[in-house]
């Protein structure tokens, strides 16, 4: 502290013990008090007052009768300055504080450090545990645990198994240590296992009760049980397998309801999916289930519907899983492009979809296959024969060319009266033309047919979709036709399912055909010959005059077509020299079979002409 | 005259406030006008503490001016609080004052009139 110019004028002033005690004054407050302005104010007060004192010749005992006691007083009204020691004290700490940093530092450099070793990795099927050991390091305090290099869990300090229940197969798992410390080197061992799970049954097919009675939607809820109760410290764990063989062809979907499956696993199909998925014809699938929480018990159950994406527009996934809808579908082929890879149920790869007969009606269901083809047959002795369609690549056009490829499906249904053979074979041939990625049902037809002894009096029941109009049956002999229900020409069906239902009779033939568009009779005839007593023709193949041959044995001819030349068809007969003209008949096999003009005879022709002159029949 | 510290303590401030009721006065001036008025042993040792306590409660207006040629020294007035103060000190000190003394006149009369009935007393028995 520096005394300013008056108090050092002051002070110098003065003497004796006037002096000392302005010394020890002045000592005392500049080692214990701070500001220099506030100090020599307070100075200025006592130097004053002492030189006045001094200069009336008073003692200082007089002045300051208790000068230790003044001096004090002075310095509690100043600011007190920091004591000396403390200052030393915080030095010394800090200079012990960065001594240490120094230390750590320089060990943490120098230190060797010490592996987190894992020694031992093992699996426990029974349990699903995975499970560790180390060599006691104390860093050894955070693990991660990865199967096939995904992280399944981490563990802490006191942990050194976990539950983790593994798919069949062989898995890699990798323990690691992440070595929390300084020294510490993380350090991680893998071991390779394989999972087999015993199994208390070979992978056989499980078909088991069709609850819902039909094919349609069957419900699986009877599992083989490949992991009977694994009892652990989570509870009860248990898994299914599910094994479907090629020994069924069938296209489905499978979904699985239960929501707390974790994993629907199916071998060549994304693993975890939670969503419908696609089967394939003749492919095994296998899949497990098991709870989410190992906790949990659970009974699963799956619903599996054969799904009718063949059909004709686009809308593939409204049509799946639609249990209940088993009306007889047209086929549809899916649409793809031709310079695309074709989807896996392409008609070209001969897979198609199908749905049967109204299920509800024709319950219970035996899978058998046989040379690519599938065979559903009912308890009510009612066949429904499948077989593949072909596929024609007719057009070779580029993508923005309208088509591309022309599909024939072709569906038959046997019937079979319970004798094992088929009595009835129901077929239907569908064109398809992809266009654009668009499927569209061009034209078709079907045709019913004996295909062997159907006994007089069998009822058979048919099924229609929309578009299958102009369904009738003949008999050249018995004259029974059929025509659509209530109808007795061309009159569209308009509702899928309508049924139109007679009694067969020996020798009778049915003929139904598709037509679309009004007026627009398909590419070709509806026709069928059931034996070679008949001759059927076609007058709208024929132009101009055609003259036919008939064969030994053949006892009807039968005209179709007719009703677009009724005008203009004319059958001449002249066996025994008589040339017979019909004009402006409906049907031909009506005006053969009513008017009892049947060609029965053999080694003759029969000349038909279409047009504007008569058909001729020559015998 | 001697005064006790403790009794005298609250009184001593409030004659030195009243020294400086009216006008400046420094440290050395107000000394000699305590001794003045019998505060004896009074000095500059007993003032300047209690300067520096009023001084820092806001009760001193102060200047410092020098005069015939001598070191500047430093003025006290009381303040506006001051001022203050010093009435509540004169209030209390009037009835304190009012109090003491009625006491000490009432126990010199009952001493007196003590002292006169036991001679009347005695008169009387050894007339009797």
């Amino acid at each position: 502290m520096k005394l300013d110019s008056q108090n050092r004028q002051l002070y110098d002033g003065l003497k004796g013990e006037y002096k000392t005690f302005a010394r020890k004054m002045k000592r005392t407050i500049s080692a214990k008090c701070k500001g220099d302005n506030e100090i020599n104010d307070k100075l200025n007060d006592i130097f004053g007052i002492l030189a006045d004192a001094q200069a009336d010749g008073r003692p200082l005992n007089d002045v300051f009768p208790e000068a230790d006691k003044t001096i004090r007083v002075t310095c509690a009204y100043l600011p007190a300055k920091i004591i000396p020691y403390k200052g030393l004290a915080a030095a010394v700490l800090c200079t012990a504080a960065i001594c240490a940093g120094m230390g750590t530092l320089i060990w943490h450099y120098t230190a060797p450090r010490v592996p987190c070793n894992i020694t031992g990795v093992n699996y426990n099927e029974a349990t699903g545990e995975i499970r560790w050991t180390t060599a006691g390091n104390e860093y050894d305090a955070q693990f991660e645990i990865f199967v096939d290099g995904d992280r399944q869990a981490t563990a802490g300090p006191s942990l050194r198994s976990i539950s983790l229940f593994l798919e069949e197969g062989q898995h890699e798992i990798t323990v690691a240590s992440t070595g929390k410390g300084l020294y510490s080197a993380t350090a991680e061992k893998t071991v390779s296992v394989y999972i087999g799970y015993p199994r208390t049954e070979g992978g056989i097919a499980q078909f088991l009760s069709d609850s819902s009675g039909g094919i349609m939607d069957e419900k699986y809820d009877e599992f083989l049980r490949i992991e009977p109760n694994r009892d652990n410290a989570q509870g009860s764990h248990a898994a299914y397998k599910v094994v479907f063989t090629p020994e069924v062809t069938f296209y489905g979907k499978i979904q699985p309801e239960q929501c707390t499956i974790e994993r629907f696993c199916v071998n060549g199909l994304p693993r975890n999916f939670s969503e419908t998925t696609e089967f394939m014809a003749d492919v095994s699938y296998e899949f497990y289930l098991r709870p989410e929480d190992p906790a949990t018990s659970f009974e699963p159950v799956l619903n599996i519907g054969i799904a009718s994406i063949f059909c004709l527009d686009e809308d593939d996934a409204a049509a799946a899983m639609e249990s209940g809808k088993a009306y007889m579908r047209l086929f549809g082929a899916s649409p793809f492009r031709k310079n695309k890879t074709p989807q896996p149920y392409s008609a070209s790869e001969g897979q198609f979809r199908f749905s049967s007969f109204n299920r509800a009606e024709l319950p219970g269901v035996v899978h058998s296959a046989a040379d690519g083809q599938a065979l559903y047959e009912y308890t009510d002795n009612f066949c429904t024969y499948f077989r593949s369609g072909k596929y024609e690549d007719i057009t070779l056009s580029d993508d923005t060319s309208t088509a591309y490829a022309v599909y024939y499906d072709t569906f038959i249904m046997a019937y079979n009266a319970g004798d094992g053979a088929n009595k009835l074979t129901v077929e239907k041939t569908t064109e398809y033309i992809a266009e654009n990625s668009m499927t569209q049902l061009k034209e078709g037809y079907t045709k019913i047919l004996p295909a062997g002894d159907i006994a007089e009096g069998s009822e058979v029941t048919l099924y229609f979709e929309d578009g299958d109009t102009n369904i009738y049956a003949s008999d050249a002999v018995l004259d029974i036709r059929l025509y659509s229900p209530n109808t007795h020409s061309y009159q569209k069906l308009n509702t899928s399912g309508d049924t139109v239902t007679f009694t067969y009779k020996t020798d009778m033939e049915l003929v139904i055909c598709n037509q679309y568009g009004s007026g627009y009779f398909k590419r070709d005839f509806c026709y069928s010959v059931e034996s070679e007593d008949d001759l059927v023709i076609d007058a709208r193949q024929i132009t101009g005059t055609q003259t036919i041959t008939l064969k030994p044995g053949m006892t009807h001819v039968i005209i179709w077509g007719s009703q677009y030349y009724s005008d203009n068809i004319y059958l001449i007969c002249d066996d025994s020299g008589e040339k017979i003209e019909y004009k402006g008949l409906e049907r031909a096999y009506h005006f053969i079979s009513t008017d009892g003009y049947l060609i029965n005879k053999t080694d003759h022709d029969i000349t038909v002409t279409v047009q504007s002159f008569p058909i001729i029949i020559e015998h | 005259m001697t005064t006790d510290s403790q009794m005298s303590k609250g009184v001593l401030e409030g004659c030195v406030m009243r020294l400086l009721k009216d006008d400046y006065r420094y440290s050395g001036e107000i000394v000699a006008l305590m001794r003045a008025n019998g505060f004896g042993d009074f000095s500059e040792g007993t003032l300047y503490p209690l300067l520096l306590r009023l001084e820092k409660a806001g009760y001193f207006d102060t200047l410092r001016q020098a005069t015939n040629n001598s070191p500047p020294k430093k003025y006290y007035k009381l303040s506006a609080a001051g001022r203050e103060r010093l009435e509540n000190f004169e209030s209390m000190w009037r009835d304190l004052v009012l109090s003491v003394n009625n006491i000490l006149n009432t126990s010199g009369r009952r001493e007196d009139s003590r002292t006169d009935d036991n001679d009347t007393g005695g008169t009387d028995s050894d007339e009797t």
